[in-house]
């Protein structure tokens, strides 16, 4: 947007300055032309903007003199990469042994890929994978779309009842999971339920919730409700409004939701743990008691498969909640 | 006006102003009637909430019911009638004649997990402060790509990560390897208490960060550079400035790495040997080998109390400090 | 001033119009946050004629947007009613109003292309689709943007934007149209010729606009009737002429332009006089006792300076400015009062310059009796 030409009766407070830069260059440029004249009508400066000099530009960037600050606090960057490096140094060593050509899970004896076909072909695994993803498919769904009715049942109820409505649904992350996993066990127990696969759809779906639930509520947040009204205002009744402007304007949180709700429920292991039969074996729960017993070269891919799978699902969801912004 | 008013030019009386329509219902749900546009009727949240309830608040209801109940003379589950056996079995023992005494071993167990627990938190928030100071000083774009660094271990499966410790301090693991190489030879590092807290702080650092990260990010940092600018001394600044603002995080923090990590299981069992008795893995065999459901539930209402308070202490707290960043 | 002046511009073209717009004592209360009620909009009736460019003026919180708001349907009225020709509108929810409203932040659909958006007040008609692709691309010639059908919104400055809004809105051809402050977001010069295309697109059409504003030249330049709004009632409606030239009362004449209140006294019948000069003012003031303490305003641009001579206002130039097209003066008269005037050029300097003094003249038709 163009500096617009200021007249004497515009109003400074009116008139909007597309760019900083020019905002400073213009009040340069006028402070020189006016001197020291004493005539005050025509442009009228912000009193604080007198006092600063004229040819630095008005920064907006907060991280202020990063250069600056940063080198009075040496030690933080140094501790920063440090604990990066921990963070993923580990992972890495897995990824590495992953491809061991040698029987031994830590003995290295060569590159290959080996482990990678046995995993492939190793018929508790894939069982194991199988259950966790068709639970995860199932809990996926379903936390989907309550979690998308709970928001926009919710951004309108005053702020007692959306706390006590918030307080239910997030009651699952504040519980320890070793105590709601006993918890839920006896729980299915008493109301008759035997343990298998649908009670363990059910607590899956039920943690899941709170994971949908956030971005959903925050990509609302950047939406402009004035297009609810005009839809509206154009025509759309209710439930029309919430198909063609609602949700279509929700889907970047929706999507983002729905793979966290995959991730969490594929990563469940506590919970899971309790509620499993013989027959219902989720991969975490095979993989704790495989290493149960120490390292294990297939454990390595496993592992290494997983890490991917989380990798995937961060970078996808960052770029969903980043991309559609406007 | 009707039509024939308005014809007649007459004004009709004028009507009371209705009273705002406040009803407590009203007040605790909103309005009674209007859905706002593009949102739904509030009925539609309760799917979710009676699915939270079911599986959340009624465990929770039945455990603590079943901390009350009796143990039955063979096998697990529980026999509906009232008792304290439960309770008193975490501080007294009975021994063959009847005669109670004080039973220290199940404090200890508490004490363990929370000496554990504390330590991880403490090493993680620590650790935690600097990393989300140094991203939230850095351009938009890297902090992105930093963010997206420090969350995919947070999505990583928790058994893998707990695996990769195993894989580390393993006797043949790197780290032996190394020292052998420089002579020390090989130390036993994995099923101790040692390896169980390395790998809850290695869980729970990225809960410690992303907090911490979303606080200071909200952060002007001109206000330290005008606190310099006003002579402050460095690690005034750091105090007065910056650690205020970033008190909320910090609280969460702390909030997020303590409670899961004093109820953790995973990692003493896998990392710790699950030789030391921990609060996770002894409820674990209450319902597993020993069969001592009503105890077990015990053990449990005795958690979640002591983390529902330290999550009302830290929401407190954490508030405060949200009050008093903003300043 | 002691009477209220009627609130209702009545006129009797109303009554036979199909679709004027008519607000009958409409009441709003809002509960404020310390929990105390708000009337935001405060026993409001105004009758619009079809076909005009009407005018809600006023500073922020005076109760013109939810005013607005409550004809779109977007906040309900806690009394009076609402009347479009003869149908009553007030119980409707917006969607099933012909009422459309062009919104401040401009609210178009950020998933949608721009002839999207254009058409979805169509398809919410089911109406068949070559009838809305027709209309579609009629409506975006009619505010310039004919060939911006593929862009999305996010790709359009906000001129081009706002546009589209009016697009969108036109496209279902209302019975009234509502604009919220429209032409707020935009900088100065395109402001202006935003005025000009709306004036223009209104006559074309023929639908009746209402818009509401802060900006009392925009108001004034733009509409065929103003209601000047303050603290949720119209204090005045009229035309622009007649809301510059005769403003009820002093929150009119003060909130209009440039004014000047000078203290003044009825001294007798159509009479008042300012420091011993008086003026017979063309006002009707016989609902005034004589000796009521008044306040005349006097426009700056009806104020001459001659030099000076007696039985006539004098003051003391103070400052005098020029401004390339007149001449702006300040005048500080003999009890203290500064006045503000504005004259054309060219002035002679001998009898104008600063520190000299001056005779003040006023025509008296050109004075106001406001309240003090």
């Amino acid at each position: 947007m163009t500096m617009t030409v200021m007249h004497d009766d515009t109003d400074p407070n009116k008139v909007r300055y597309g760019n900083a830069g020019e905002f400073g260059a213009l009040v340069a440029r006028t402070q020189r032309e006016r001197g020291g004249a004493q005539d005050v009508s025509g442009v009228r400066m912000p009193a604080d903007l007198e006092r600063k000099q004229p040819d630095r530009m008005w920064s907006t960037r907060r991280s202020g003199k990063q250069g600056n600050t940063l080198k009075r606090f040496p030690m933080v960057g140094f501790v920063s990469v440090a604990v990066l490096a921990f963070l993923y140094v580990p992972m890495v060593i897995v990824v590495f042994f992953s491809f061991n050509g040698g029987k031994q899970a830590l003995l290295w004896q060569g590159f290959s890929l080996r482990w990678y076909g046995e995993v492939f072909t190793n018929g508790a695994i894939i069982n194991a994978t199988e259950t966790s993803l068709l639970v995860a498919v199932i809990a996926t769904v379903l936390s989907t779309a309550l979690g998308v009715l709970y928001v926009l049942a919710v951004d309108h109820m005053s702020r007692a009842g959306s706390a006590l409505a918030s307080m239910l649904i997030n009651a699952s992350m504040l519980i320890p999971e070793i105590v709601l996993g006993v918890a839920t066990m006896a729980f299915i127990r008493l109301i008759g339920l035997a343990p298998g696969f649908v009670p363990l759809v059910l607590a899956h779906t039920t943690f899941c919730i709170p994971f949908v639930v956030m971005p959903i509520r925050a990509r609302l947040a950047t939406i402009d409700h004035a297009c609810f009204e005009a839809a509206e205002d154009l025509g759309a009744s209710g439930p029309v409004t919430v198909f063609r402007v609602t949700l279509p304007l929700l889907v970047p949180g929706i999507v983002s939701g729905a793979l966290m709700a995959f991730v969490v429920s594929m990563d469940d292991f506590m919970i899971s743990n309790f509620l499993t039969t013989a027959g219902t074996t989720t991969l975490p729960i095979y993989i704790f008691s495989l290493i149960r017993k120490g390292v294990n070269p297939s454990v390595n891919v496993v592992a290494s498969l997983l890490l991917l799978l989380a990798v995937v699902v961060t970078v996808t969801s960052t770029l969903l909640t980043n991309r559609k912004s406007k | 006006m009707s039509a024939a008013d308005r014809k007649t030019g007459t004004r009709r009386e004028p009507a009371d102003v209705p009273a705002a329509k406040t009803s407590a219902w009203s007040r605790w749900f909103g309005s009674s009637h209007a859905v706002k546009p593009g949102m739904l009727n509030r009925l539609y949240s309760l799917p979710s909430i009676i699915i939270g309830l079911l599986f959340t608040l009624g465990p929770i209801g039945v455990i603590i019911a079943f901390s009350f109940m009796s143990r039955p003379d063979m096998g697990g589950g529980v026999v509906f009638r009232f008792s304290t056996d439960a309770y008193e079995k975490l501080l007294f023992r009975h021994d063959f004649f009847g005669n109670r005494s004080f039973d220290a071993r199940y404090l200890q167990v508490f004490g363990t997990s929370l000496w554990q627990a504390l330590l991880t938190t403490v090493i993680c928030v620590a650790l935690a402060f600097p990393i989300a100071l140094w991203m939230s000083m850095k351009s938009a774009k890297i902090q992105q790509i930093l963010v997206l660094l420090v969350t995919i271990p947070f999505w990583t499966n928790l058994l893998v990560r707990t695996y990769a410790w195993m894989l580390i301090l393993n006797e043949n693991g790197p780290i032996n390897w190394a020292l052998r190489l420089l002579g020390i030879g090989s130390q036993q590092m994995l099923y101790t208490s040692f390896a169980s807290v390395i790998g809850l702080i290695y869980t729970f650092l990225p809960f410690a960060i992303l907090p911490m990260y979303s606080a200071l990010s909200g952060f002007d940092f001109r206000l330290v550079e005008a606190a310099y600018d006003l002579g402050a001394h460095k690690l005034t600044v750091m105090r007065r400035v910056i650690f205020r603002a970033a008190m909320p995080g910090v609280m969460s923090g702390i909030a997020l790495c303590f409670i899961p990590a004093f109820g953790s299981y995973v990692q003493p069992v896998l990392l710790g040997g699950g030789r030391v008795l921990m609060v996770g893995n002894l409820i674990a065999s209450q319902f597993a080998e020993a069969r001592n459901w009503p105890f077990g539930a015990a053990l449990s209402t005795v958690i979640l109390a002591v983390t529902l308070l330290g999550a009302l202490v830290a929401s407190v707290l954490g508030g405060r400090a949200s009050r008093k960043a903003g300043e | 001033m002691s009477e209220t002046q009627p609130l209702v511009a009545r006129d009797p073209e109303v009554e036979s119009r199909e679709s004027g717009l008519t607000i009958n004592r409409a009441f709003k209360v809002f509960q404020s946050a310390e929990g105390k009620e708000v009337k935001a909009i405060n026993d409001v009736s105004l009758a619009i004629r079809q076909g005009e460019f009407f005018i809600l003026l006023g500073p922020s919180g005076c109760g013109k947007t939810t005013l607005l708001r409550s004809i779109a349907g977007l906040e309900s009225l806690d009394a009076g009613e609402i009347y479009l020709g003869d149908q009553r509108i007030d119980q409707l929810p917006p969607y099933d109003r012909p009422v459309n409203t062009v919104f401040q932040s401009y609210a178009l659909f950020p998933h949608l292309t721009v002839a999207q958006n254009v058409a979805f007040g169509l398809e919410m008609e089911k109406k068949p689709k070559a009838e809305i692709a027709r209309t579609v691309q009629e409506m975006l010639d009619l505010v310039h943007l004919g060939e911006f059908g593929g862009r999305k919104p996010h790709q359009l400055s906000g001129g081009q934007q706002q546009r589209v809004a009016l697009a969108r809105s036109l496209a279902k051809r209302p019975k009234v149209l509502l604009l919220d402050e429209s032409l707020s977001a935009l900088d100065f010069k395109l402001r202006r010729q935003m005025q000009v295309e709306l004036k223009r697109i209104q006559r074309e059409t023929g639908i009746t606009f209402v818009f509401v504003t802060h900006d009392q030249e925009e108001a004034l330049s733009m509409g065929d009737h103003i209601a000047v709004f303050s603290k949720g009632r119209p204090e005045q409606v009229g035309t622009p002429e007649e809301i510059y030239n005769e403003p009820a009362n002093r929150f009119v004449a003060d909130f209009i332009g440039d004014i000047n209140f000078v203290d003044a006294v009825k001294s007798a019948d159509g009479e008042i006089t300012v420091e011993g000069v008086p003026f017979r003012v063309k006002q009707d003031i016989s609902g005034l006792p004589v000796g009521a303490e008044v306040s005349a305003a006097i426009r700056p641009e009806r104020i001459a300076l001659t030099a000076p001579r007696e039985s006539a206002l004098t003051g003391t130039v103070e400052t005098l400015m020029f401004m390339g097209a007149d001449v702006r003066c300040e005048v500080r008269l003999t009890d203290g009062t500064k006045l503000l005037v504005r004259l054309s050029p060219p002035y002679d300097t001998a009898v104008l310059h600063e520190g000299a003094t001056v005779s003040v003249e006023v025509e008296a038709e050109h004075m106001r009796v406001v309240e003090r």
